[in-house]
């Protein structure tokens, strides 16, 4: 193990290399490929892209939480002047609830990007128009008439669960029953988990901490809104230019919308202003194809801050009852977790990786968890950076902090007495092999924030996270072009900068600099199927094909040298970015420039790929976080002082950018535990739909995030990479609340932890 | 003999409410062939959306990984990410 200290983010290491750091190129610090465009304003997102004779979309919305569409009258818009096609439901593809697959529920999809009879959350699409200017769209949105028989909106769990409750949708019956369920539910889904016998064990605990917490939904709060341009062509060709976490996600996704072949689209990926989960899934692309299609001419689609925030994917807000049973020793010796996600207005919260995720940090044989998918008149939610994680994370580490403090132990030592260490088995079934949660505790006890004293209405507070991280589909093509620089293509739109990881990557297995590699982003028709860009799993998996398509193609390189030498292949081997003749004194090594010269003679172009599966071995990110914060016993205001984001990353590619995502993890789940929560009034209405009034953290409200990284090396990955991007999320809402519950000596459980609710609680 | 653990929505369906299954086979999909011809449908059912866990990996798209040293296969839900 080794790891990398910042301890201010203001003076971030400059070093070119880490100490200790034996890889040439992995480990350092390069200016990122991308960087110049996006710090001067000339890199294209989404809403960048202009086209020859574009049209301009909007779309019409609901303002009713739940109602009955009973007329939709678009004659008025269509009157305007300049406007050229309007479109609702049905002219969308015609689909069936079961036109689903393990990944999506396109029914369900399609009811969601354009309402089919029924709307299900405020701010829902009705119908999409197109127009010769934004202004002429905007005002024939507004000129589409919808008559609506108004229902009662079903906007939190308990109402949904109460049986008086109106049904949201008549095609859910709850799955996971031992007796199915003969009636329509608002509840879609029970998942449980179970290890060994917990709730006897339970009963044989010296203490049981047995709560309830609660949060609320929030958004990803990506800066750049959904934005696309759709071109229809006569051929019967869709084109499509937007900013997405997957360009072959929206292919598959928008073709089955429109009732398209997959192959007649072709995805044009922008640069990409945040997701972190919440591109992973569609909105506009299918109306702007299918409004392209109809006007003969492109159009493009922008949303607003408004409609992102009404109309796209929060995360669920939820509730965890959590009993954890201890000897008087602080052992873990049974743990039970009930957690209940809303999923918004179609099935599919995370709630089943809340359960999986919940205990998994740490060793206990007696774990049950339960989970309860159920919906709400809320936008559907989407996947937000380590999906069901954090909300399960807080309710857990909130109750070993109260352990803690009943056993008089210092948090991070109970967390060390019951950590998972190689060998031990998750509630979900794996036996982790190495891993690097002891490791993370460690340097959270050794790092010099955890020893620094506190004043009063002051507090710490320590919490640990857990994701799986995974693989999947990666593509990766390697061409060596005519000056010997190489250009390496993966299918993985760059959101936390995998352009210059992979470009490491590849410098390093080809033993090249990275100024000789030149990293690009390609369309689904430049580049076999690659899975989205989600889940760490690009640095990882992508990372992986990359290292094998700069492998396939060292042994071509080695093959036409070999060829150029008049050699035996067998005699020709790779060394420092040179091809070598082994056993031949008098024959000079060939560099990849002198290789590109003899391209054309020795057979034509020289690429090498991989298309590629990843099928296992991402191994699991462990992170331990510690804030300190003040509490201002007159207003409320909690103030975090400081803060140390510890994780085990396995080897840090570009140390700055795993940094940075330790950073903008901590940043995220601060913001949710203090501040962000949607707030409806009582018909349903989002009130809080901009950045005002939906308060993310912003720069002057945090400090400097230190970050430690740890690095226990992945077996699985030829670097020892582990993906980094999900777990720092998953332990600031718990680290949050310990500290505030400490520095008030009052025990915090529903978020966001508000002046209101801190100023009730002093009293 | 391998044990195979399987989520309750397949139990329910499938098993009858039985959770934790016996089966024979150096293979996976051959596991999983012969609890199809046990219980019609399952392999089906757990061939989409699931992905499942070999004592130290989660494997997805699983098919014919060996289980040389494999005691129990746990079916689980998909991981995805964000």
């Amino acid at each position: 193990m080794s790891s990398v200290r910042t301890e201010e983010l203001n003076k971030p290491s400059q070093k070119t290399k880490e100490e200790g750091n034996k890889f040439k190129v992995i480990g350092t610090r390069p200016v990122r490929p991308d960087g110049m465009d996006k710090v001067t304003g000339k890199a294209n997102f989404g809403a960048d892209i202009v086209l020859n004779g574009m049209l301009y979309g909007a779309i019409h919305r609901s303002p009713h939480a739940h109602a009955l569409i009973k007329k939709i009258d678009i004659s008025k818009a269509l009157k305007l002047k300049g406007v050229k096609s309007i479109i609702t439901h049905s002219d969308l593809a015609s689909l069936k609830p079961t036109d689903k697959n393990a990944n999506v529920n396109f029914f369900d999809l399609a009811r969601n990007v354009l309402a089919k009879d029924k709307v299900l959350y405020d701010g829902h699409a009705i119908a999409a128009v197109a127009a010769i200017s934004q202004t002429i769209a905007n005002k024939a949105a507004k000129l589409i008439e919808v008559e609506y028989k108004i229902l009662k909106p079903v906007m939190d769990i308990k109402t949904a669960e109460k049986k008086s409750s109106p049904i949201i949708d008549k095609n859910i019956f709850t799955e996971g029953l031992s007796e199915p369920n003969k009636k329509p539910s608002n509840t879609a889904k029970k998942v449980e988990f179970l290890l060994g016998d917990p709730e006897k064990t339970l009963k044989e605990a010296d203490i049981v901490l047995d709560r309830k917490y609660s949060t609320q939904t929030v958004h990803q709060g990506y800066i750049e809104p959904h934005a696309c341009a759709a071109s229809y062509t006569k051929d019967n060709q869709a084109t499509i230019w937007c900013s997405s976490q997957g360009a072959f996600m929206v292919r598959a996704y928008t073709a089955k919308l429109c009732g398209l072949e997959t192959s007649k689209i072709k995805v044009i990926p922008a640069e990409i202003g945040g997701g972190f989960g919440g591109k992973t899934t569609i909105y506009l692309e299918p109306l702007a194809v299918k409004l392209s299609q109809k006007t003969g001419r492109p159009v493009k689609i922008v949303m607003n801050r408004t409609e992102v925030m009404r109309a796209t994917g929060p995360t669920s807000g939820g509730t965890a009852h959590v009993k954890l049973g201890t000897d008087k020793k602080g052992n873990f010796i049974a743990g039970l977790i009930e957690l209940k996600y809303e999923a918004g207005a179609f099935a599919g919260s995370p709630v089943g990786l809340g359960c999986m995720t919940a205990f998994a940090p740490y060793n206990l044989k007696h774990v049950k968890c339960t989970g309860w998918d159920i919906l709400v008149n809320r936008p559907k939610a989407a996947a937000y950076r380590a999906p069901g994680a954090p909300v399960a994370a807080f309710a857990v580490e909130s109750a070993i902090d109260e352990i803690a403090s009943i056993l008089q132990m210092d948090p991070i030592e109970l967390r060390l007495k019951n950590c998972a260490t190689e060998g031990t088995t998750a509630p979900y079934g794996v036996t982790f092999d190495k891993i690097g949660h002891k490791e993370c505790l460690e340097a959270g006890l050794n790092s010099s924030q955890y020893h620094k004293k506190l004043k009063p209405y002051q507090g710490r507070g320590v919490a640990s996270g857990f994701w799986f991280n995974i693989g999947g589909n990666s593509s990766a093509e390697i061409m060596i072009n005519e000056d010997g620089n190489v250009t390496v293509a993966t299918g993985n739109p760059d959101i936390g900068g995998s352009r210059a990881s992979m470009a490491m990557m590849a410098a390093e297995t080809l033993g090249i600099g990275m100024e000789n590699v030149k990293p690009i982003v390609a369309d689904t028709e430049s580049i076999p199927y690659s899975d989205l860009t989600g889940g760490s799993r690009v640095t990882f998996a992508t990372g992986k094909a990359v290292i094998e398509a700069a492998t396939d193609l060292i042994a071509e390189m080695c093959r036409r040298a070999a060829k150029f030498w008049k050699v035996d292949p067998a005699q020709v081997e790779w060394k420092n970015g040179t091809a070598i003749c082994i056993e031949r004194t008098d024959i000079e090594p060939m560099s990849m420039k002198q290789i590109a010269k003899i391209a054309f003679k020795t057979g034509g172009a020289i690429s090498g790929k991989a298309n590629i599966n990843v099928k296992k071995g991402a191994g699991p990110g462990f992170g331990v976080h510690i804030c300190d914060v003040e509490v201002d016993p007159e207003t409320g205001r909690v103030t975090v002082l400081r803060y140390t984001a510890i994780q085990d990353v396995g080897k840090a590619i570009h140390p700055s950018y795993v940094e940075g995502q330790l950073q903008g993890g901590a940043a995220q789940g601060i913001g949710w535990a203090l501040n962000e929560e949607y707030v409806y009034n009582e018909h349903g209405n989002l009130m809080n739909t901009g950045f005002l009034d939906y308060r993310i953290p912003v720069a002057s409200d945090l400090p400097m995030i230190e970050t430690i990284l740890v690095e226990v090396p992945n077996t699985g990955h030829p670097f020892g990479v582990r993906g980094v991007g999900e777990t720092p999320i998953v332990p600031p809402l718990a680290a949050v609340a310990n500290a505030v519950s400490n520095a008030i000596d009052k025990r915090m459980t529903d978020l966001p932890l508000n002046p209101i609710k801190i100023l009730s609680e002093i009293g | 003999m391998i044990k195979i653990f399987i989520p309750s929505q397949i139990a329910n369906n499938y098993t009858n409410g039985i959770h934790e299954l016996n089966a024979k086979g150096d293979k996976l999909d051959q596991v999983i062939t012969s609890l199809d011809e046990q219980y019609p449908g399952i392999k089906s059912a757990l061939s989409e959306g699931f992905a499942c866990a070999l004592e130290n990996e989660i494997v997805h798209d699983w098919f014919d990984e060996e289980l040389d040293n494999v005691r129990s296969v746990r079916f689980i839900p998909a991981i995805e990410g964000g």
